[in-house]
């Protein structure tokens, strides 16, 4: 039988912005149902790599395919994805509710029945009814969440998901990404917080100056720098100037 | 309340002044304001200073009544420019530090307030200071003499500097009724409509009519606000009331520390102050009279696009404020309707394009960049750009075919135009308010904006001049067959060699022709751009 396609391929994917080359030649693989970490300092290429994968911007070069189909191909892919991006898309005007209504009519209303249990699940009942605009940071990234959940995905891009939430609300969006990866969607997960990364991703990847500079399981990286290092050495080893002389 | 540090108001204000200046100087909108008001003041500057040299001799030789009217006018007129200018301003921007927490976890807030009201005063007295100079100039040069341009000095700037205090203060006060208020938190449409349509347009109307101006005038001379004329009077030696001129001096320079006082108190209120949020009970079976409207007969996407847009716009009506322009094109016939008391014939269609052209801009002008931080959201959330496109046409199409019905028949009904005239005139407007949401989505991703802009203390995206002024253009070539003949129907301008009907039903196809070619042109355009727009 045949091992089921990757969840997102990508071959020799490069992005210029004026000449400024923010990704180059990236060469990807992550298997369907996985966690994929996606590691890198800021301006390595990460969000560039996430838009492209989330038919936000076009490549300058290479392909890409996510659940099987081309990102240029963007009414294909985004039936099949979701997307939590670093700030949370919501309209400060609408309620909680409001908004969620609103992204589930525009995925089909046969969503609507999901908020409820979800809205619970987060912690947002009580408050679904008041303008987003009157919610913290924590509850924005919430509430962005649920609606990146909503349609249960194939794929899910999560850029900082645990940014500004306290611990409870930190361990939610946690067990979350465990949960939806045990019932096969992907989780692409790009994050600055590495323990999260460490409990969470089945494989990482460390992008550094727009190149892929590491990449395995957790294990397989902490052990190809010395026994007993931790993935903030290996992360600190591979985006330093001169690999191996930390 | 604690007395205000000079020092920190001192550095509070020339801070807020460098960066006005930065503003002005390093932006292009800031740039052409700063060119443009130069020039307009420049102007005033100089018919002000000949005034005063020609003339002020002459006001000066005048009878007191003259005197006291003129001086009153001046008053009247200063105090209500600055003040005026200076509560928008306050709304706006100035009535709050931009980085308050930041400013207020550093400085007690006395501080902050008097440095914020001192830099306004600093950029009322640097607008004013060239044409203060031109009035004091010429009627020193001239024959009124220095004596008399002494006054006018102190008094010119006296009283601007109270405008400042009192537009500030009246800008807090707003700022603290929106606030705090829940019925302006509940009634937020209605309020913003009348402020930012109502009463402008109102104003604008009232104050061209030259008998209303001189019944303000004639109340003004009447009130303690002419008392000043009677220094003037005093140092002419033709007259005045020595009570009245120590009384209205003590008023004016004790005003200023008693209002200053009072803004401080007002922006510990308003800056304090949580706002008001309302509750929006959720009722899982209710129907609204959009959902009832649309459920079923549109895709589900196109409708809650459709009622997202007009929540937002009622929730927030600063978003789609910049739509009102269209009807400040009616003040002319607004005007002749309170001079003459008749509602010109042509007032129905005018009425009709300016709502047709206002709910056409209003939800569909800048799709893209409307859509704010939402935008990647919307892309990636399986919607066709047709869907999404349609909602805001109809966002903007179904409301206005409303209220453009309202406006044709009252104002034709009232004008006492001819059925068959007024049957046109609603049909030419109706074509226009179909027409016009979809010219507008196209020219709006023509010309996509994403920058916002401040309007009231809050960051919009308003659409950009390009895609106002392309809208405009094609909207107006559109609708310009069916109102020309719509003229030459309702007014005899000259004599036309076929029968009325023929003329407006000539036009009228002409008309829906060129507007259903843009409106279909704008629409598959702006679908196929937002389907395959790209964040690059």
């Amino acid at each position: 039988m045949c091992p089921p396609a990757p969840a997102i391929v990508t071959e020799g994917l490069t992005k210029r912005y004026s000449g400024v080359s923010a990704i180059a030649d990236l060469d990807l693989t992550v298997p369907r149902g996985s966690v994929f970490g996606f590691l890198g300092p800021n301006g390595a290429g990460k969000t560039s790599t996430i838009r492209i994968l989330t038919t936000l911007t076009n490549p300058t070069s290479g392909t890409a395919r996510v659940a099987g189909e081309s990102v240029a191909d963007r009414a294909a892919v985004v039936e099949h994805i979701g997307f939590l991006p670093e700030e949370p898309p919501l309209y400060d005007e609408l309620t909680g509710r409001e908004q969620l209504e609103y992204v589930a009519g525009l995925r089909g209303h046969e969503y609507w029945g999901r908020v409820e249990s979800l809205l619970d699940r987060f912690d947002l009942d009580e408050d679904a009814d008041r303008r987003v605009e009157t919610y913290s940071k924590g509850m924005k990234q919430k509430l962005g969440l649920v609606q990146a959940l909503l349609h249960d995905p194939d794929v899910l891009f999560l850029d900082e998901p645990t940014s500004g939430l306290d611990p409870r609300a930190a361990r939610t969006v946690r067990d979350t990404i465990s949960e939806v990866a045990a019932a096969d969607t992907t989780v692409f997960l790009s994050t600055h917080i590495l323990p999260v990364v460490e409990e969470l991703a089945d494989t990482v990847g460390v992008l550094y100056d727009g190149d892929l500079v590491a990449e395995g399981s957790p294990d397989e990286l902490t052990d190809s720098v010395e026994s007993g290092s931790t993935l903030e050495d290996v992360f600190l080893d591979v985006t330093s100037e001169h690999p191996g002389e930390r | 309340m604690r007395r205000p540090s000079g020092r920190r108001t001192r550095l509070i204000a020339r801070t807020e002044l460098r960066r006005t200046w930065r503003k002005l100087k390093g932006t292009t909108r800031g740039a052409l304001i700063f060119l443009g008001g130069g020039l307009g003041i420049s102007i005033y500057s100089l018919a002000i200073g000949a005034g005063a040299f020609f003339f002020g001799g002459a006001l000066a030789d005048s009878d007191p009544h003259t005197v006291r009217l003129a001086t009153t006018a001046g008053i009247v007129g200063l105090l209500g420019l600055v003040g005026f200018f200076t509560l928008q301003h306050t709304v706006k921007s100035a009535g709050e530090p931009d980085a308050a927490d930041g400013l207020l976890t550093t400085v007690p807030y006395e501080d902050a307030a008097a440095g914020l009201l001192a830099a306004e005063a600093g950029r009322v007295s640097l607008a004013l200071a060239i044409p203060i100079v031109a009035l004091v100039g010429g009627l020193a040069a001239g024959d009124a003499g220095v004596l008399v341009a002494l006054v006018a000095l102190v008094g010119s700037v006296a009283v601007a500097l109270l405008g400042t205090v009192l537009g500030f203060g009246l800008g807090l006060v707003t700022k603290l009724v929106a606030n705090r208020s829940a019925f302006v938190a509940s009634h937020r449409a209605s309020v913003g409509a009348a402020v930012s349509l109502i009463l402008p347009l109102g104003w604008v109307a009232m104050t061209a009519v030259p008998t209303v101006q001189l019944r303000v005038l004639q109340l003004a001379t009447q009130s303690p606000l002419s008392w000043p004329a009677d220094v003037v009077l005093l140092v002419l030696g033709t007259g005045g009331n020595s009570v009245a001129a120590v009384v209205a001096t003590a008023g004016i320079f004790g005003a200023l520390p008693v209002g200053a006082v009072a803004c401080l108190w007002l922006a510990g209120r308003a800056w304090y102050a949580d706002p008001v949020q309302p509750d929006h009970e959720f009722d899982a079976d209710e129907r609204t009279l959009s959902d009832r409207l649309l459920a079923g007969r549109v895709p589900t996407a196109t409708r809650v696009v459709a009622q997202k847009s007009w929540l937002r716009a009622k929730r927030a009506p600063v978003t789609v404020q910049f739509a009102v322009m269209p009807f400040f094109f009616l003040v002319y016939h607004l005007q002749i309707v309170i001079l003459e008391r008749v509602v010109p014939p042509t007032l129905p269609l005018s009425a009709g394009l300016a709502s047709a052209a206002a709910f056409g801009a209003a939800f569909s002008l800048n799709p893209l960049g409307g859509e704010e931080g939402v935008l990647p959201l919307t892309l990636t959330a399986n919607v066709s750009g047709r869907a999404f496109v349609t909602g805001l046409v109809l966002a903007g199409a179904l409301p206005g075919v409303v209220v453009t019905t309202l406006l044709v028949v009252g104002l034709g009904v009232a004008a006492g135009t001819p059925p068959i005239t007024l049957a046109a005139g609603l049909t030419i407007a109706l074509v226009a308010t179909l027409a016009a949401p979809a010219i507008a989505v196209g020219t709006g991703v023509v010309f996509p904006k994403f920058e916002s802009s401040s309007v009231q203390g809050r960051e919009v995206v308003v659409p950009s001049g390009w895609a106002f002024g392309l809208y405009f253009l094609v909207l107006g070539v559109a609708v310009a067959p069916a109102s020309l003949a719509y003229l030459l129907a309702v007014r005899d301008i000259f004599a036309i060699p076929f029968d009325t009907l023929w003329l407006l039903s000539g036009g009228l196809v002409a008309t829906v022709a060129i507007a259903g070619a843009g409106a279909v042109a704008g629409f598959l355009y702006a679908a196929n751009r937002v389907a395959t727009y790209r964040l690059d």
